[in-house]
């Protein structure tokens, strides 16, 4: 496991992501309480799923990960699997 | 490695040093560290003393709350016994609840951290040995006096997490649920104490070298639960101020008949409540990853991956607290964002098992005590794990909510995420605190009783939950099918008890407290708590180069024990360490710590004094209770900001260091940052909470006083801001080493007046527009948001005018100071709180 990880550690940027992932969240579980049941709230989810994508991929360039198998990079991957799960009820739902 | 701070790495080749330490060297450090004799040891503030204390008050709750669910067991052991009565049953189980999640769990695992982190991270003590002493006996008061109240039938009865209606004044009168409520004031407190010591002990006093790639797994995971907590727990401290605002003055938060809504307190509940078991997993889960490795004499697979999953958890454990609240009704999509994650926040949980199973199958394990403490607790907590992802499947939920499913879910997430583990430290770590290493032959009886009374007592509970049997029932009729099952369940409750109990005789018959001549690293860890330690933690600081740097340097603990790294003495007579930068553990300078103090033990007394007082509504003691424990708390800091005449120090090999600095890179700087932290997330819980009683009840909202008032309390509060700024401006524009005159410090007053006045203006504003706090959900958020405002504004007070005394005494120093540096922070973070909080009030929703 370890020999094919990046020594490059990058703490921040796996926060960061997790922070992109929170607010998304938050920000998604808003919008189904204010409009409950309505289609809006799942529009807003699924924009909100692109801006988190972008701003994921914003990190990636910002912070320069160079691998997947990094700190960040494992980071920023868990996070946007974490957007696309909890997308799935407003797509579905 | 690049330099963080300018620190030039190269200088790290100096050490180990070579040339022969001074004589009396040692005995200097010695007298520094030493502790008062006596009853002056009530006032000890080592961590050793105060880590140990707070364990052993923690598993004293553990046991007591295990004696109630003992009479709980044997009330259901049978249909329609009558072995408690159904109120007393119903305190048993609050009770139960309350002790195992507020002062056991929590407190143990921070005692722990008080216990191990100095040791593990080769720092002299944690940053604020006082701030320790307080939340340990804040604790210990506080929660004996808590639990007496079973005593005398006043126990709360509202089972742990107090749902209202049931516990409003029309369904709970007696003040049994006001102990709950005011009770667990003073742990919230501890808590967060304890957190904001973990956080910058982490952070700020590593060893040099251990750069946060380095740091131990369970220093990692103290770190995520502390941060854990000052997010998670403002919002149980909300919650039950205003359930006690609504019961003392009828504000209306939680009454949909006045435009408020009962589940706004399981939001904020549930918000605090959820993250409150990882909070108390994590710490266990960073234990369990050191004893993998040492059990298995192999460093930990997947360490990156492991902490990955540490922060992972901890963000996601925020996003599933609404999964206890799938039968009330959420809207579907709602609903299913609490199912996803729900799910989402078990893979990081397997990420770490699996580490731990990669391990253990990558080394030889030495079947030990601890082995089969941690080997026990991956199977459980998988087992608990794993209904967990069924109860987060929100069909399934709402067939087994609130049964005995969800009673034996609990307990082996519970059991197996932190009391095996728990148990298996108490094995592991044992060497550090006691003259005799405990029995390894009754240790792997009480594993063994533990084990199987575990899943005789909680496997069953699965089909009683599955056949009907509601959790929190004091019977159930006969020939329902319960009658074995629960006897069943009896007997294995009685088995663990068994092997608890003879974990008590193993610690009567080897534990021998100590703090110098300990048993040492029994199970051969290759962490730094295992160096060679005395009350001053290790002779001197070493340097780290790896994560197990005991196995990696087998000459470390000789060279530490001789003195050969950093500050292997007392460089200025007094109680110090060394801090360094977050990241990369570079020296930056060296912190003065305070010694003994009686001031930390009657600021906590008093503070529980004073919660208990107002939970028997005992006024006038509890608000003389508050100025003693307040007038405590500043006496105790007074000492900690005192200027000496040295400016800098020798720390090892001619490495020179500033002594005590202010701003962003000091250590009070960040402790303060944390606090406000805690304070914002209050305000931001307290907003949550207007916002969500607007969507549900809009129709009882007024409209907000006029936009020219609004625009002068923002103005006003832009003044007290800029007061507080000028105040440093003030005193850094002085020559360092003269003394400023009385300006700084009076500026600083004048904010505060600035911040009171502004409060003034909001509060008779509202007033005016008819705004009343009891008649409406708005009135009752407003006032109840305004009230926080004003504390704030009475602590600003209160700390402007102990700055001003401390000027008038001549100990404000240019051109910095701490104690101006936090009263001005302090002041600022005030007025920006009070101008987003009154925007916010009074231009949403317009």
């Amino acid at each position: 496991m370890e020999s094919g990880f990046s020594n490059r550690t990058d703490w921040l940027a796996a926060t960061l992501a997790f922070m992109i992932w929170a607010a998304h969240f938050t920000l998604a579980w808003t919008a189904s309480i204010v409009f409950p049941d309505a289609p809006v709230a799942r529009w807003i989810a699924a924009a909100l799923t692109l801006v988190s994508f972008a701003g994921l991929f914003a990190l990636w360039r910002w912070r320069g990960v160079e691998t997947a198998f990094s700190v960040a990079g494992l980071g920023i991957l868990l996070a946007a699997g974490g957007v696309a799960y909890d997308t799935v009820p407003a797509l579905i739902g | 490695m690049k330099s963080e701070t300018g620190f030039d790495h190269e200088l790290y080749r100096l050490f180990p040093t070579h040339r022969p330490r001074p004589p009396g060297e040692l005995e200097e450090l010695e007298k520094a560290w030493e502790r008062p004799r006596g009853w002056g040891m009530l006032t000890a503030v080592n961590n050793n003393y105060v880590g140990f204390a707070y364990v052993a008050t923690a598993f004293l709750f553990f046991l007591l709350a295990g004696v109630l669910a003992l009479g709980m067991r044997v009330q259901l052991a049978a249909p329609m016994q009558e072995f408690l009565s159904q109120e007393t049953y119903n305190q048993f189980f609050t009770m139960h609840g309350t002790i195992m999640m507020f002062l056991f769990a929590v407190p143990a695992v921070e005692a722990l951290g008080v216990l191990l982190l100095p040791q593990m991270l080769a720092a002299r003590d944690l940053p604020f040995p006082r701030l320790s002493a307080y939340a340990f006996w804040a604790y210990f008061v506080g929660g004996l006096l808590f639990f007496a109240s079973l005593f005398v039938g006043l126990a709360p009865d509202g089972g742990w997490f107090m749902y209202p209606p049931l516990t409003s004044t029309a369904f709970s009168p007696e003040i049994n649920t006001d102990f709950w409520l005011l009770g667990i004031g003073f742990i919230e407190i501890s808590a967060i104490a304890g957190a904001v010591e973990i956080i910058v002990g982490v952070l700020r006093t590593r060893a040099p070298g251990m750069t946060l790639d380095r740091m131990p797994m369970f220093a990692w995971a103290m770190l995520v639960f502390a941060v854990m907590i000052v997010i998670a727990f403002p919002s149980v401290i909300l919650c039950t101020l205003l359930l006690e605002m609504e019961r003392a003055f009828n504000w209306p938060f939680f009454d949909p008949t006045r435009g408020g809504d009962p589940l706004l307190w399981q939001h904020l509940f549930w918000f605090f409540g959820h993250p409150e078991v990882y909070i108390i997993f994590l710490p266990a889960a960073g234990m369990m990853s050191m004893m993998v490795a040492t059990v298995a004499q192999t460093p930990l697979v997947g360490y990156r991956l492991n902490v990955l999953a540490l922060v992972a958890t901890g963000f996601i454990s925020f996003g599933v607290w609404a999964h206890h609240m799938f039968a009330t009704g959420m809207p579907r999509v709602a609903t299913g964002y609490f199912s996803a994650a729900s799910m989402a926040v078990s893979l990081p949980a397997g990420i770490q098992v699996f580490c731990w199973i990669a391990t253990l199958a990558s080394g030889k394990i030495r079947w030990s005590t601890p082995a089969l403490f941690v080997v026990g607790s991956i199977l459980i907590f998988t087992m608990g794990g794993l209904t967990g992802v069924m109860v987060g499947m929100v069909p399934f939920d709402w067939q087994v909510h609130d049964s005995y499913f969800i009673v034996a879910h609990l307990h082996y997430v519970l059991l197996g995420g932190m009391v095996f583990p728990m148990f298996g430290a108490l094995y592991y770590w044992n060497g550090m605190t006691s003259r005799k290493a405990l029995s390894e032959r009754l240790g792997k009886w009480v594993f063994w009783l533990m084990f199987a009374g575990l899943h005789l007592t909680f496997l069953p509970m699965h089909l009683t939950g599955m056949m009907g049997m509601p959790r929190r029932v004091y019977t159930y009729l006969p020939d329902r099918g319960f009658d074995t099952l629960n006897l069943v369940s009896t007997i294995g409750a009685f088995i663990l008890a068994l092997g608890v109990l003879l974990f008590l005789v193993d610690l009567a018959r080897n534990f021998r407290f100590t703090t110098r001549d300990d048993a040492g690293n029994i199970y051969g860890g290759g962490t730094l708590e295992w160096l060679p330690t005395g009350l001053y933690s290790v002779r001197s600081i070493p340097l780290v180069r790896s994560r197990e740097p005991l196995w990696d340097d087998p000459g470390l603990a000789d060279d530490v024990e001789q003195g050969r790294y950093f500050l292997p003495g007392t460089a200025t007579g007094l109680r110090e360490t060394i801090i360094t930068s977050p990241v990369n553990a570079e020296p930056q300078y060296l912190q003065l710590m305070p010694g003994p103090s009686a001031f930390p033990v009657g600021a906590a007394v008093f503070t529980a004094f004073f919660f208990l007082s107002l939970t028997v509504q005992a006024y006038a003691f509890g608000v003389f209770s508050g100025i003693i424990a307040a007038a405590c708390v500043l006496r105790w800091v007074w000492e900690t900001d005192r200027p000496i005449q040295q400016t800098t120090a020798d720390i090892g090999a001619g490495i020179t260091v500033p002594i005590s600095i202010t701003g962003p890179s000091s250590h009070g700087w960040w402790a303060l940052n944390t606090l406000l932290v805690v304070m914002g997330m209050i305000a931001l819980m307290g907003v949550f909470s207007y916002l969500y009683l607007y969507g549900i009840h809009p129709e009882v909202w007024i409209g907000a006083p006029d936009l020219l008032q609004t625009a002068g309390i923002a103005a006003l509060l832009a003044l007290a801001f800029g007061a507080a700024w000028g105040s440093r401006e003030l005193l850094a524009g002085h020559e360092a080493g003269t003394f400023p005159g009385q300006a700084p410090w009076m500026l600083a007053m004048l904010g505060a007046a600035l911040l009171a006045a502004a409060l003034y203006v909001d509060v008779t504003g509202w007033q005016a527009a008819g705004l009343n706090p009891k008649a409406s959900g708005q009135g009752a958020t407003v006032f109840a948001l305004l009230a926080l405002q004003g504390f704030e504004v009475v602590t600003a007070f209160i700390m402007a005018a102990y700055l001003g005394y401390r000027s008038g005494r001549g100990l404000l120093t240019a051109p910095t100071n701490v104690t101006l540096d936090v009263v001005a922070r302090f002041i600022g973070f005030v007025a920006l709180q009070g101008i987003a909080i009154a925007l916010l009030l009074r231009l949403f929703p317009g």
